[in-house]
């Protein structure tokens, strides 16, 4: 694998291989957590807390772990720090634990976590994972938090729970549940195909551990 | 029994994990056209719920509650659900090559399927016994399975279709997925209205 530069790392991270448009990858809990801004973003952060995290512990310890039983010990680390990340919110942003506390566990088996921990943290020094993990965690946040913005404003008539719409448009509680959400993440990621100009099958990156690299007619090389 | 029934009718059509409560769906939308790949992988990760449902069940109830460690809960159903997809992984790639080949890169990350991870959490958190506890496991995972063979029958169509550019590839499957997902809001309700619980 050739190295990229941090700046490239940054930037794919956050745009050109954003986990949730680009890549549809972490799409559970921004379906079942993310229909408000506010929960987006707090769910991003947590993320990334996580992923910065496991980036540094990970691609230290790659050469200690055996590769037989590397999915639970990636797994219990990122549970470890999963469990640190639901502490710190429980107890410094209360009222946006109240939203998403119930799935914060669930992101230790995010796939966007472990994705990037089987494909990029085991193959890069420590300072890189640091980058990257920074740098998906940020695109991640940022996706929730469009992703949350749109259904809140549709489905409630707010944003960041400030009444925008209320009372101007009917309110449609669909846009709040797992459909709507559905919806509202196809849409997005088509209007962004549409304003970058890029087709399902134009190479966009970081082909490896793609969800969609598997129909991807132009990727990179391909892995079997 | 009664109540067995009343979990399994919840769990595959009113409750359905993917499509009502919107966990796997990674799985789904990546597990691609192919409805025999997609059976595979669906009883792979019934299997799996299987096995870590009931690897966690003793230790939720035998270790964690009477010692009051219940706040580990994550830790164990992950470590759970994990060894369980290793060992499926392990058996796999020794005695079906060819499926575990046909399943790929996927295979480790059905470990990262939080569905498996919410089936052990919710059977803790609802108190069942350890039937009720496997029951809706299997349940559970039959309801992936159906969300994944509906899926990858929808995937065909798509594949035949004139989709407009950027609509193509991921979008539409979700668009196509947020329908399905529609249809099955319908189901609700239906296990209270047939058994009258």
């Amino acid at each position: 694998m050739n190295r990229k530069s941090k700046r490239q790392i940054l930037r794919e991270g956050i745009f050109t291989a954003n986990p949730l448009f680009i890549s549809a990858m972490g799409i559970c809990p921004a379906l079942a957590v993310a229909t408000q801004a506010s929960n987006g973003l707090g769910l991003g952060l947590a993320a990334t807390l996580v992923l910065f995290s496991m980036g540094i512990v990970l691609s230290a310890l790659k050469r200690v772990i055996p590769y037989g039983v590397r999915i639970p010990c990636t797994m219990v680390i990122a549970a470890t720090f999963v469990s640190i990340a639901d502490i710190i919110v429980r107890v410094y942003i209360p009222a946006v634990y109240a939203g998403i506390g119930p799935y914060l566990p669930l992101l230790a088996v995010n796939c966007v976590i472990l994705e990037r921990a089987e494909f990029f943290y085991t193959r890069n020094t420590v300072a890189d994972s640091a980058v990257h993990g920074l740098a998906v965690g940020l695109g991640y946040t940022a996706g929730l938090t469009l992703l949350g913005a749109v259904r809140e404003l549709i489905g409630k008539g707010t944003l960041f729970g400030a009444p925008i719409l209320s009372g101007v448009v009917p309110q449609t509680p669909l846009f709040l549940l797992a459909p709507g959400g559905m919806l509202v993440l196809g849409v997005i990621i088509a209007i962004l195909n549409k304003l970058t100009g890029r087709s399902a099958g134009s190479p966009c990156g970081d082909c490896e551990g793609c969800r969609s690299a598997a129909g991807c007619t132009k990727r990179k090389g391909g892995r079997s | 029994m009664r109540d067995i029934i009343v979990i399994v009718v919840t769990a595959v059509l009113s409750d359905n994990i993917v499509l009502s409560q919107a966990l796997g769906v990674c799985p789904m939308l990546g597990t691609g056209d192919k409805p025999a790949r997609a059976l595979r992988m669906g009883i792979l990760t019934a299997l799996c719920m299987i096995a870590a449902s009931a690897l966690s069940w003793p230790v939720t109830t035998l270790v964690l509650i009477p010692m009051g460690l219940e706040y580990t809960r994550t830790l164990v159903f992950v470590l759970a659900a994990s060894s369980a997809v290793q060992l499926a992984e392990t058996v796999m790639r020794h005695s079906f090559e060819k499926s575990a080949a046909s399943l790929g890169a996927y295979l480790p990350l059905t470990a990262a399927n939080c569905a498996i991870l919410e089936v052990c959490s919710q059977s803790a958190s609802a108190q069942f016994s350890f039937a009720q506890c496997v029951a809706s496991a299997a349940a559970g995972g039959a309801g992936f399975t159906l969300a994944l063979l509906l899926f990858a029958g929808i995937k065909e169509k798509i594949a035949s279709a004139d989709i407009p550019e950027s609509f193509r590839g991921i979008a539409i499957d979700l668009i196509a997925a947020a329908i399905l997902s529609l249809s099955f809001m319908g189901f609700s309700g239906i296990a209270a209205g047939i058994f009258g619980s």
